[in-house]
């Protein structure tokens, strides 16, 4: 798609931070519907390092975070940083690869959802809606 | 690290590594603790040594030969060879150990065999992920079962709201005997529904099933004729009519259908199925659907008056599967359930991969379309495991976005696109012109008085969006 064809201001981005496809796969299908109808869905596959760097100038996006056991620390850093630097950041973690108790550890981190499996996705509709509502003077 | 053949280097490797480590003889007497037992215990393990160990044998009151036989292996090791326990070994004092993992394994035979012990974290008993949803499925289905024994058809398997709302109206369905009205999209599977209605609700009456648009009066009296007489002989005796595709009858015949209703009012009960609309008559308030249904339009939903009248005495209306994303791993897996329990394949679960496809799927057919995946991927599937390759190839092989992003996308003003691209040409040319005016309109093939009335227009819609916000 040639994204400078159309208007900035109805254009909604997801950042998907994961080590396969799974997930922007997922978003892809069900992200169009948690948008209101009149945005277009932006969506972009994203590593660690890039969304740090850029972080601080990110617009008003939602970055879904896929945690791995192996790699928690580093999504921990991530999740903390980004949340510092820009509050107008929606950070969701696709958590299905944790244990109990690495998912407790993710409570005190500003994770705005936790979902394990891609059929749970369309739950966070409304809290997409509110998060994009909050932001929308700034996009347009 | 030392190294020998003799046992003194290993038991000093045991010791320095704190590991809780012990030994049991073939008598059951404990012949060696090593010394992260200590830390363990909180006291000298070396008080347990020569203490019987044996699972199910007689303890004195002691508090030592307490600890002595909660170290002891299962029973049957002997047989088993390895084993694993969870032991919370007693306390002594105020120390209360913690609980731990312990792996046992038995070596050796009779007189000679010895049993090791080794307590520490460890995993391996932990089902791997994959296996820990699909145990997290089968529980949730079970419990769906149990609780929903009566109606428990696996298109109403599910967590969702939509899920809880057609089960509660299935159930109230099933309580009393009244005419029931089931609307929902093609091959949403509403005749099974409304059979199992009918099972509950009215087991020993006659149902009589009549497919829709294929009824014109006359047809429909002598398909009804046998009930009929039935009706008219006798004032005590009840019948139902399972009407498929309601809102396909033609007009004619549904006032005749009417007219038959009225007259063995009660008696006669429709139980009807309608596909082309989505419409609850009796809808809770807040549902969007309700609003939709005017009395006063009732032609255009191809229902006569007084068949709306009757079916909204209760009306169920089934959502497209796409609207019920969450509730897809459980009902596909209730139907490879149904079709296991049929007979069919040896299929057990449905892997990650292959529920990761069906929830993405959209689904056009709904439930039909479902069970029929289902049923295409046991058949393909020689193991106990459905996994991605053994689905259809229009399921495994879909792609989302494109069509629902295309959809967005059209929405998009041309005019206001091309005004933005032309803006965006320009400013390039421009500024591999070094902002001379003259050359970027010569490189564009336009006039200079063009290329400047074009960026006076891109200002004055900049300024004017400026004001406006």
């Amino acid at each position: 798609m040639n994204w400078s064809l159309i208007d900035p201001g109805v254009i909604r981005r997801w950042l998907i931070c994961e080590s396969s496809h799974r997930w922007l796969t997922a978003v892809r299908r069900f992200g169009p519907e948690m948008i209101p109808s009149r945005f277009v869905l932006k969506l972009d596959s994203a590593n660690q390092d890039e969304i740090l760097t850029r972080a601080a100038r990110l617009e008003p996006c939602v970055i879904l975070w896929e945690a791995r056991s192996e790699t928690l620390a580093a999504t921990f850093h991530a999740l903390a940083h980004t949340a510092a630097v820009n509050s107008e950041v929606l950070q969701i973690v696709a958590c299905h690869q944790l244990s109990c108790r690495e998912r407790l550890y993710l409570s005190p981190l500003p994770v705005a959802a936790m979902v394990n499996q891609p059929e749970e996705l369309p739950r966070l509709t409304r809290m997409i809606h509110v998060h994009f509502a909050r932001w929308t003077q700034i996009l347009d | 690290m030392a190294s020998g053949i003799s046992i003194r280097p290993f038991a000093r490797s045991l010791d320095k590594s704190g590991a809780s480590v012990w030994a049991i003889s073939a008598t059951g007497n404990l012949i060696y603790l090593s010394s992260g037992c200590s830390d363990w215990f909180g006291f000298d393990s070396a008080l347990l040594l020569d203490r019987r160990s044996v699972a199910g044998a007689p303890v004195s009151s002691d508090k030592l030969d307490l600890i002595a036989a909660a170290l002891a292996a299962p029973a049957d090791l002997a047989t088993r060879g390895t084993a694993s326990l969870r032991i919370t070994p007693p306390s002594l004092d105020q120390h209360r150990p913690e609980a731990r993992e312990v792996r046992f394994i038995r070596i050796g035979n009779g007189s000679t065999a010895l049993t090791l012990a080794t307590a520490g974290n460890f995993d391996d008993r932990l089902p791997e992920p994959e296996l820990h949803d699909a145990i997290a499925l089968r529980q949730q289905l079970d419990s769906w079962r149990r609780s929903h024994e009566s109606t428990a058809i696996n298109l109403t398997a599910g967590t969702s709201s939509e899920a809880v709302r057609l089960r509660r109206r299935i159930e109230v369905a099933a309580s009393t005997r009244t005419d029931v009205g089931l609307f929902g999209p093609a091959g949403s599977g509403g005749e099974s529904i409304l059979i199992r209605i009918h099972g509950l609700s009215a087991p020993d009456e006659n149902l009589i099933n009549i497919d829709g648009p294929l009824m014109d009066s006359d047809l429909l009296d002598a398909t009804l004729m046998p009930a009929v007489h039935q009706l008219a002989d006798n004032s005590e005796a009840t019948a139902t009519a399972l009407i498929r595709d309601l809102d396909e009858m033609p007009f004619e015949t549904q006032q005749h259908l009417a007219g038959l209703l009225d007259s063995y009012s009660g008696r006669l009960r429709l139980l009807a199925t309608g596909g082309s609309q989505l419409l609850e008559l009796n809808a809770p308030t807040d549902d969007l659907i309700s609003e939709t249904l005017s009395l006063d339009t009732h032609n255009a939903k191809g229902l006569c008056k007084q068949l709306i009248d009757v079916i909204s005495s209760l009306t169920i209306v089934i959502r497209p599967l796409a609207r019920r994303v969450e509730d897809i791993p459980l009902i596909a897996t209730a139907m490879l359930d149904s079709r296991r329990a049929a007979g069919e394949g040896s299929a057990e679960r449905i892997n990650r991969a292959a529920l990761d496809a069906l929830v993405q799927y959209p689904w056009p057919f709904n439930h039909d379309e479902l069970d029929n995946a289902i049923r295409h991927a046991i058949q393909n599937a020689s193991g106990n495991v459905i996994a991605c390759e053994h689905l259809p190839l229009a399921v495994r092989s879909y792609r989302p976005g494109t069509s629902l992003q295309h959809n967005k996308t059209s929405k998009i003003s041309l005019d206001n696109a091309i005004q933005r691209y032309e803006l965006r040409l320009i400013n390039e040319t421009l500024e591999m012109a070094d902002g001379n005016r003259a050359e970027a309109a010569r490189r564009l093939g336009i006039s200079r008085a063009r290329l400047i009335r074009r960026l006076d227009d891109a200002s004055n819609r900049e300024s004017s969006g400026k004001e406006s916000d």
